[in-house]
């Protein structure tokens, strides 16, 4: 069976939704519509989502936040711990200083020195700073859409669905997706890595002009050209782990394996390095 | 999960590339937004903005809305997107029909160019059995959000008083 496919934007990026050709519209739609949930509830942007809200009020009290802002802010301070902050989301202001996000109408002034430690999430979705700070989920919250989508085309009845969102993706079912990397000097140039079926895999580089990466620990922007790939079991985990990957390589060892993921890093001179971690 | 890395340590089998796809066809993007419509008709010219396409979608008594089909060039991206509003201009659907990396300048290189003629919905371009998964491309879809302002602005210029 044949697969179609759809791209909308979003998250900034394009993100395109495959499934079987003779799957119903409401499918597709379905798993956009859980993008498009993501994309407003977790936007650094838009001054309603509730990641705004949560850098607006959260070091003045506790606050209840959606399921959905729970689980992707576990996974990001859990990924935050197990690298030690390589991986860190409080890097929003970081971001902004370096011209990378738009500044933030109506925010309190945070606290540069913040890190992952200064942000609680307890077991009842209440969250709290321990100090002013801005926290950007861009690391990792692509790649969380990417799995929401996937769930929400699974529960409306796809047995077969591909999601790519600007090179995060997840596949799964009966669809074979053949995963190309992007050279980190700045060419076209493609490498081919492989074929994956039922899993993840996520992408960044670090290339002039192209994107800027932050190190999470010394808050200063590699200066290296590098273009990473994580192969994960989702892609929300892929997605963060690519940081971890680009910032730390030399400590990604035990992370990936924790997460049963398998990377390659490709320097600028085409070097190559590998981790074969999954089991 | 399955996977095997096909890259080996040292040797990189490596091609030129960019990405490129087309998703929905003219009349794919009129089904998909309108699928009760039974017409469609040339919509009003000379709104001033090049290339863009706009259709009137009616049933056999109404009218069902409009669709603009428009391009927008950013740095790194060249788009064919699909807007359809409803008669009262409120956002139906919004759809990209087709996605080409620029890089600057190359977009006007008939060589560069070339790679793309001819692929469709059907046959899109290769690369090794599939040049679909690029990870960590990095494609960016913001000049769309600043074309479709643009377009719902020449909605209340040109189409909201028809």
């Amino acid at each position: 069976m044949p697969l179609r496919v759809r791209a909308r934007p979003w998250l900034g990026t394009l993100v395109e939704i495959r499934v079987r050709a003779d799957a119903p519209e409401a499918v597709i739609e379905a798993g956009f519509a859980a993008i498009e949930r993501v994309h407003r509830t977790l936007s650094f942007h838009d001054p309603s989502s509730e990641l705004t809200h949560l850098n607006a009020h959260a070091a003045d009290g506790s606050m209840s936040v959606s399921t959905l802002t729970a689980e992707v802010l576990r996974a990001a301070l859990e990924i935050a711990h197990a690298s030690d902050g390589a991986f860190d989301p409080t890097c929003g202001a970081a971001l902004v200083d370096a011209g990378l996000r738009p500044r933030p109408a109506a925010l309190r002034e945070p606290d540069r020195a913040a890190t992952w430690r200064d942000v609680v999430l307890d077991h009842a979705r209440r969250v709290r700073f321990a100090r002013p700070l801005w926290l950007d989920l861009g690391g990792i919250a692509k790649g969380y859409a990417v799995d929401v989508a996937m769930r929400a085309l699974r529960d409306a009845g796809a047995d077969t669905a591909v999601v790519n969102a600007g090179g995060d993706l997840a596949v799964w079912g009966n669809a074979d997706a053949p995963i190309a990397m992007r050279s980190a000097d700045g060419t076209c140039r493609l490498i081919d890595l492989g074929v994956l079926r039922d899993g993840a895999a996520a992408g960044s580089a670090v290339a002039a002009g192209l994107r800027s990466h932050f190190d999470g620990r010394s808050r200063a922007m590699l200066g290296i050209r590098r273009a990473a790939t994580v192969i994960a079991p989702d892609c929300m985990v892929a997605d963060a782990l690519t940081k971890v990957v680009l910032s730390d390589p030399a400590a990604a060892a035990p992370v990936l394996r924790r997460y049963g993921a398998t990377a390659c890093a490709i320097e600028a001179d085409g070097v190559v390095q590998r981790w074969d971690t999954a089991a | 999960m399955q996977w095997r890395w096909v890259v080996p340590l040292g040797a990189l089998p490596a091609l030129h590339s960019a990405y490129a796809a087309v998703y929905l066809t003219q009349d794919q993007a009129q089904t998909a937004a309108f699928p009760s419509a039974s017409e469609f008709r040339p919509g009003p010219t000379g709104t001033g903005r090049p290339g863009l396409r706009i259709l009137e979608a009616r049933s056999p008594s109404s009218r069902l809305g409009w669709l603009l089909i428009d391009n927008v060039i950013g740095r790194t991206e060249a788009i064919t997107y699909a807007l359809a509003l409803d008669a009262g201009g409120k956002i139906l659907a919004l759809e990209v029909m087709e996605y080409r990396e620029t890089h600057g300048s190359e977009i006007r290189l008939p060589a560069w160019r070339r790679q793309f003629v001819g692929h469709t919905p059907q046959s899109p371009p290769q690369f090794g059995s599939d040049v679909r998964n690029i990870v960590g491309a990095t494609l960016s879809c913001r000049h769309v959000t600043e074309g479709v302002a643009q377009l719902l602005d020449l909605f209340r210029q040109h189409l909201a008083g028809l």
